[in-house]
């Protein structure tokens, strides 16, 4: 095989390693630049307070927060020092809190984490409630939270312990999942 | 005892629903409870509160069983049944379905059997087609359990 075409092959072989090489350039600093897109929210809110009314007029939940950073790709937003109020309808209000949130797209599901406390002062519903958990995932829209966490229940005189959560706010029902220990009492 | 009642009361068990519109949690799974000297094992466990204080427990369980430590008696109280309900007010125990009770070592069988934890005193009546069977032990002068 003369010198000749040898060298066209060798030419051949050394502009489609150059393509390649290119191509793959251009894609990764496409993907580069996509990356940095998603990082950078279209818009922000500080200490903001957001309240969704119900069909007939009513106040159904509230949001509010330190800040919020919206996400236009995922239609998300991240959360710090969330706030959420569930109203009931009846009986007293639940109070959400946490150290972060992030609302999911749609705003269907808020989901708060470190240090997650939801409260609901006594009435003539019943005793003062408070939950305890590390992360939990809100459905406002459905009064109806859950996690996979260890959760503590406390009220006066009542401590109960449990792993996996289910509450159903406006039923005031709530459901602990496993590995279940109470404390009752003393009576006063 | 009857520095039971002012025991906390501790249950264990594989899950819970608590109804605060109720003011009723329901315990299921395994459970076991204990206040004090006395101790409940069950399937299900039905919580009764009132103003935030335990007032009744039911348990059933194939069978629940119960046992107590009466004051000043020499033997525990043990009593299996289908279902025993536990008055935290009154200080009784009602064991209901097949209820079988020993006290030391006397033994009392019928439909429904009361044990008044305060009193130290049992209470059992039979079924429609059904009799009561109470095996009372004859007393040594040491002992001072009274039927």
């Amino acid at each position: 095989m003369n010198r000749r075409v040898l060298l066209l092959i060798v030419s051949a072989l050394g502009a489609l390693l150059l393509s390649n090489w290119l191509s793959r350039q251009a894609e990764d600093e496409r993907e580069r630049r996509e990356q940095v897109h998603r990082q950078v929210p279209d818009y922000f809110l500080s200490d903001f307070t957001a309240t969704t009314m119900g069909p007939t007029g009513q106040p159904e939940y509230r949001l509010s927060a330190v800040r919020m950073d919206h996400f236009p790709d995922t239609d998300t937003a991240e959360l710090v020092q969330p706030r959420v109020v569930l109203y009931g309808e009846g009986e007293a209000n639940w109070h959400a809190r946490s150290d972060r949130g992030q609302v999911g797209p749609g705003s269907e599901v808020v989901y708060l984490s470190g240090n997650v406390e939801i409260h609901q002062p006594g009435g003539d519903g019943g005793p003062p409630r408070m939950l305890l958990t590390d992360h939990l995932r809100m459905y406002p829209q459905r009064d109806y939270a859950e996690t996979d966490a260890a959760v503590t229940i406390t009220g006066p005189q009542t401590q109960i312990n449990g792993v996996g959560m289910r509450a159903y706010f406006a039923q005031q029902r709530l459901e602990l999942l496993s590995e279940v220990t109470g404390t009752h009492g003393p009576r006063r | 005892l009857s520095s039971d009642r002012e025991q906390p009361i501790h249950i264990r068990a594989a899950s819970v629903e608590i109804n605060e519109k109720t003011g009723v949690s329901v315990y299921t799974g395994d459970v076991n409870v204990t206040q004090g000297s006395m101790e409940l094992t069950a399937e299900e466990l039905i919580v009764h509160y009132r103003n935030g204080e335990v007032s009744r427990m039911e348990s059933k369980g194939q069978p629940a069983t119960f046992r107590q430590q009466p004051d000043g008696a020499l033997h525990e109280v043990r009593g299996e049944a289908l279902r025993i309900e536990y008055d935290a007010d009154a200080e009784k125990a009602y064991l209901v379905g097949q209820g079988h009770l020993w006290r030391g070592n006397d033994e009392f069988l019928g439909e429904r059997i009361v044990f008044d934890t305060l009193e130290n005193t049992v209470h059992a009546t039979s079924g429609d087609d059904d009799r009561v069977h109470a095996v009372i032990q004859p007393r040594k002068d040491t002992e001072n359990d009274s039927p």
